[in-house]
């Protein structure tokens, strides 16, 4: 693992008209770690996620990012060609809800292609061949290849849409509530697979749930949100099991135990 | 064949080609910028036209500014002069203008066509113009217009090569029959105006001045000449002209454009060029016909 951090957020605030909804965050994700980010509801996690991505301008601070080269670049600042150049092959954004990261009408082979198709690809069968490949990487039939999405089950079509954010093979994973809305065994083998791809992709992830059970199984660190703040940052079972923030123990405390 | 119409200065309290001259500039001047920057739609102010949305108010807007009392004017509905667009877009002119009208692609000076590039290769004192009914070559692939701009001007055409994935992955094939999107100069992904396939290749290092304007959504954009433009496509598909195996019925003609006519309720058909004028001329040579 490189010393230097991937990416690194330096006292981010995002205010909207008079919320706060973010204040003063600052964390690190370095190449191949799982950073996990939890909270409850309202938090402000989601828009942390967004603004690291690069889809919400931060009213304060920076967030930096060191590409393949080594160069770093403060990516609020970026062009917005140079920003969609970085979002649409270094990073993938996995959204809660697949309809938000997919075309239904589209097929599946047609989704996973797509991002290759934006990064310049212009021969038909490489978009096949790569299709085939990741949807089978996703553990998806590659007989459903050309039905649409809109005909797959909630569970495959978050599987197509990671498959779609890993085409490009991206250094940097975005991952919002993947799993919700998800039946528990669904969840499960999504989580699994989830794990799986990321240690052997050697792809960093950034993972915003409020199921401490999904954190606990994917995330190697943990930062605790709360009320827009992060109360509380470190390597996962530490917090978990000895959780410092009074905010932190009640989560943990409430957390629901088989 | 060419007919000069009879008030060669128009109709009394009617400005030359109905349009009044601010007009005729401002849409020039958007002229001059879609020929600067070859296959970007360049906003205009369009006008209400004597014509409902869909029946030509766009290119009737660009030939109005554009002709002058030397202009010989041709106007072509799907291939055909003597369709009701044609006839009354020619008639129009013939009497706002007082121009002569043509229905011979090689005497026209000015060309107005609906959905087809005439058989008859142009020449570099001709120009052609182009009746569309949708400028945005992205719309389906993309409903939002802000975001088509943001992909033009990111040159993003990954989503309108989707769409063509989309077709060879469910039939084998690029099944676009027409409206297939043409990249201009290396440079805009622009809307063909909806020609059909087979003349797409009639839009490349083509000598005329190709205009093309869009009366409902005020849009106009243009092809200079002798400008290099391909058919989106994938590298590895070969490029298909969706030529049919056809001759022609009346003029037997195996390398043009065919409308097919149904005959009868037996799957009868008959296969007729879709360019009148050059049928006519490959018949009777040009003379006595029109």
């Amino acid at each position: 693992m490189d010393d230097r951090p991937l990416m690194s957020a330096d006292s981010v605030t995002c205010r909207f008209r008079g919320t706060t909804a973010c204040r003063d965050v600052s964390l690190d994700v370095y190449a191949g770690e799982v950073l996990g980010i939890v909270g409850e509801s309202g938090a402000g996690k989601s828009t942390l996620l967004h603004c690291l991505a690069g889809a919400v301008q931060p009213s304060e601070g920076t967030v930096t990012y060191a590409d393949a080269k080594g160069h770093d670049h403060a990516i609020h600042g970026l062009s917005e060609s140079a920003l969609r150049q970085l979002s649409r092959g270094d990073w993938g954004f996995v959204h809660q809800s697949p309809y938000d990261g997919l075309r239904p009408h589209i097929s599946a082979g047609g989704n996973v292609a797509e991002p290759l198709l934006r990064c310049g690809e212009t021969r038909y069968a490489s978009l096949r061949a790569a299709a085939r490949h990741w949807l089978a990487e996703v553990e998806l039939d590659p007989e459903r290849l050309d039905d649409p999405v809109r005909t797959f089950s909630g569970g495959m079509q978050q599987r197509v849409q990671l498959a779609r954010n890993l085409v490009t093979q991206p250094r940097l994973l975005f991952l919002d509530e993947p799993t919700g809305g998800l039946d528990v065994s669904v969840q499960a083998r999504l989580l699994d697979l989830i794990r799986q791809l990321a240690s052997e992709l050697e792809v960093a992830v950034v993972l915003v749930t409020h199921d401490l059970a999904v954190v606990r199984l994917l995330a190697h660190r943990l930062a605790v949100m709360r009320q827009g703040e992060v109360v509380e940052q470190g390597v996962t079972d530490q917090v978990l099991d000895d959780p410092q923030a009074p905010y932190s123990q009640l989560l943990v405390a409430s957390e629901l135990r088989s | 064949m060419s007919t000069v119409a009879p008030e060669a200065d128009g109709l009394p309290g009617y400005n030359f080609a109905y349009l009044d001259e601010q007009t005729r500039r401002m849409i020039r001047r958007a002229l001059l910028k879609a020929v600067a920057i070859p296959g970007h739609q360049v906003p205009f102010a369009a006008r209400e036209m004597p014509l409902p949305y869909g029946w030509g108010t766009g290119g009737i807007q660009i030939t109005a500014a554009l002709v002058g009392r030397s202009d010989v004017l041709k106007v072509i509905d799907q291939g055909a002069d003597d369709a009701t667009n044609a006839t009354s877009i020619r008639r129009f002119f013939a009497r706002t203008a007082g121009v002569a009208t043509t229905e011979d692609t090689s005497q026209a000076s000015l060309i107005q066509t609906r959905h087809r590039v005439p058989e008859t290769p142009l020449r570099a004192d001709q120009v052609l113009v182009y009746q569309v009914p949708d400028p945005e070559p992205l719309r389906k692939v993309e409903p939002r217009q802000a975001e088509t701009r943001r992909l033009h001007a990111a040159g993003d055409y990954g989503l309108a090569r989707l769409a063509l994935y989309e077709q060879v992955a469910r039939y084998g094939r690029v099944r676009q029959a027409y409206n297939h999107p043409v990249l201009v100069n290396r440079g805009y992904l622009a809307s063909p105006s909806p020609i059909p396939r087979f003349d797409n290749g009639k839009l490349d290092d083509n000598s005329a001045l190709q205009l093309f304007g869009a009366g409902r959504e005020r849009r106009v954009y243009a092809i200079p000449p002798h400008t290099r433009v391909e058919s989106l496509a994938f590298d590895d598909i070969a490029w298909d002209t969706d030529a049919n195996d056809q001759a022609c019925s009346q003029c037997g003609s195996t390398d043009t454009y065919l409308d097919e006519i149904v005959l009868d309720d037996a799957g009868t058909r008959a296969y007729q060029c879709s360019d009148t004028d050059y049928c006519g001329r490959q018949q009777w040579g040009g003379v006595g016909h029109g």
